[in-house]
């Protein structure tokens, strides 16, 4: 038995991986210019051998950045749904419905109206999603406990008050490019990926997703009864406050630079888990892969399917929701499994 | 051994002092049972032991230290806490549920090693509950899930052992289980159980001393002599008898409740 688990673990890394590299290419070569696999590798390798010069430019500058950001956007949203389930010991909770996006939001179009630098954004997107996550927890806990229904119940309190000041801002925003900026970034987008602004967000996402993984198992201990976690010798609030700091991190990030993508981090560690068990040991990576996997095929269909880009936001919840709304249904809304 | 000096707790906004100047010892390989009347403040106690409430005064010492001078990752390698079996919010298996009590040996940002599992693997073996190491925990009876938790405290080897009503939710065959488990705990020697109960009759059974918590005050004492017909009339407000039984060299003690202490005023 321990066996059979450990082979089907296994199985997984090697085959989701393989699918990944696969779809990477892939997404590398699809587009409105379509790009021969043998291309690509010489783009890379050595581009004055490529006989139509603009290949290597389209590689290098458009399509490597694009696809990198998806793959890290996707296993990080992902992993901060996990780790978040986790700490909540609740499997209905993400970044979304916790309310975390919207105040990043907040803090994001906020940084898009008063300053226009691309770090004071992350750190306005950063710290407005903090508040919310405080205002969230503040809300939902009565007497030392949080259920799962005053949790839901809170986050879409805080959602809406932090979704009644991006319409505030959006209200006064300059109706020529604020406005449209705002309204085109909430709905999620990739578009922005170019080799600076990876160099200038990623590194945020992949600190904070080291650190997730690292704790990884501890993630266990944290998701049982909060008496039981602290007696098996963990610091629980320490522990927390550390991963609700990497998961807002993780999100405010991913706002600030592709908007509110919806339903992945509910979704992809559902998903997982159905395909690889509950224990985040392994649930950790193979979300981060399946995260990744997922945005990857949204966002190259996003930008490939129509003459113009579909914003992601649209592609990921009609992708998700039947997905979440089968899940629902089997289980009635209690994960066993 | 664990010895408690002089508690006293009391919850802040309360006039009712739920404890006052209470002392005990459980030495190294007996049990204690701890009963009480519901709301008289078990689950309380147990608490300020764990040190999940701070009480007013008072002290704890595991061999001799105090537990105010240790620091908590010491207390828990010493200490293992056994919770009612309930459902979890994800279903992990009875191998990873198992492991998660050696944590205090894993180190921050650590997975557990193979020989750690190995370890956890063994630890069920030895209670007989192997064929649950790959069971979802969600999907087991609450005697299963029991028996797992049990592994799971005692795969550390602790020094101390907490538990709270552990044969509560369960029906006769699996409190038989998780009594005799707990008889046999006893035998190695090894630990000093600590145990809140429901059952008069079950602290006869393991327990060699039992504390009775009282609204006035407490008794501490051997079991024989705290669960007496007096005692049940005073502290749980009953009319009740002793029963003896032997069998096989055995003597088996039973309280037999025979009706409320009031309705006998009434109909007299």
């Amino acid at each position: 038995m321990v066996k059979d688990r450990r082979n089907i673990q296994v199985q997984f890394y090697i085959i989701s991986s393989i699918i990944l590299f696969v779809l990477m290419v892939a997404a590398i070569c699809i587009g409105r210019y379509t790009i021969a696999p043998l291309d690509v590798f010489y783009a890379l390798v050595n581009p004055d051998a490529v006989a139509d010069s603009t290949i290597p430019v389209v590689v290098q500058e458009v399509r490597i950045p694009r696809v990198v950001l998806a793959v890290v956007v996707g296993a990080g949203i992902a992993v901060s749904g996990a780790a978040l389930q986790a700490i909540f010991g609740n499997p209905l909770v993400s970044g979304e419905i916790l309310g975390v996006s919207s105040g990043a939001s907040f803090g994001a179009a906020l940084g898009i109206i008063t300053i226009s630098s691309t770090l004071g954004t992350q750190a306005l997107a950063v710290v407005f999603g903090f508040l919310a996550m405080y205002l969230t927890y503040s809300i939902a806990k009565r007497r030392g406990h949080v259920t799962v229904l005053m949790l839901v119940l809170a986050g879409i309190i805080t959602s809406s008050v932090f979704g009644s000041g991006v319409s505030l801002l959006k209200y006064f925003a300059d109706p020529q490019n604020e406005l449209p900026a705002i309204t085109f970034w909430l709905m999620g987008s990739l578009a922005s990926a170019s080799t600076d602004t990876i160099l200038r967000t990623i590194p945020s996402i992949l600190i904070a997703l080291i650190f997730i993984y690292k704790y990884r198992w501890q993630l266990n201990l944290l998701s049982l009864d909060e008496h039981e976690a602290i007696s098996l010798g963990i610091n629980v609030k320490k522990m927390r406050i550390m991963i609700i700091f990497f998961t807002t991190v993780i999100i405010a990030a991913v706002v600030s630079i592709a908007g509110v993508i919806s339903f992945v981090g509910l979704v992809v560690p559902h998903f997982t888990r159905m395909i690889i068990g509950t224990d985040n040991k392994h649930l950790v990576p193979a979300s981060m892969l399946m995260g990744a996997i997922f945005l990857l095929i949204t966002d190259t269909l996003a930008r490939s399917v129509t003459a113009s880009e579909i914003p992601l936001s649209i592609l990921s919840s009609l992708l998700g929701v039947p997905f979440f709304i089968y899940l629902l249904r089997r289980t009635g809304g209690i994960w066993d499994d | 051994m664990i010895r408690v000096e002089h508690l006293n707790f009391q919850y802040p906004n309360s006039d009712r002092q739920i404890f006052k100047d209470l002392s005990f010892h459980v030495p190294k390989g007996e049990a204690l049972a701890i009963l009480g009347t519901n709301g008289i403040g078990k689950t309380t106690f147990v608490k300020c032991l764990l040190g999940f409430l701070a009480y007013q005064s008072g002290d704890i010492f595991i061999d001799d230290e105090s537990v105010k001078q240790m620091d908590t990752s010491k207390y828990w390698k010493l200490v293992s806490y056994v919770p009612q079996s309930k459902k979890a919010a994800f279903g992990f298996t009875g191998l990873e549920m198992t492991v998660m009590g050696l944590s205090p040996y894993v180190k921050m940002g650590r997975t557990p090693t193979k020989e750690d599992y190995e370890r956890a693997y063994e630890q069920l073996r030895k209670l007989g509950i192997e064929h649950l190491s790959e069971r979802n925990c969600n999907k087991m009876s609450g005697g299963e899930l029991q028996m797992v938790l049990i592994a799971r405290s005692l795969i550390k080897n602790p020094k101390i052992l907490i538990m709270d009503e552990p044969e509560s939710h369960l029906d006769l065959r699996n409190q038989l289980k998780i009594l005799n488990m707990i008889e046999e705990l006893n035998s190695r020697g090894e630990y000093s159980i600590i145990i809140n109960t429901h059952f008069p009759q079950h602290a006869f059974r393991i327990a060699k001393s039992t504390l009775l918590l009282g609204y006035d005050g407490y008794i501490f004492d051997k079991t024989e002599h705290v669960v007496t017909t007096r005692n049940m009339r005073d502290y749980f407000g009953i009319n009740s008898e002793i029963l003896s039984y032997e069998r096989a060299e055995k003597s088996y003690s039973t309280i037999l409740p025979i009706d409320l202490q009031n309705s006998q005023e009434v109909s007299q």
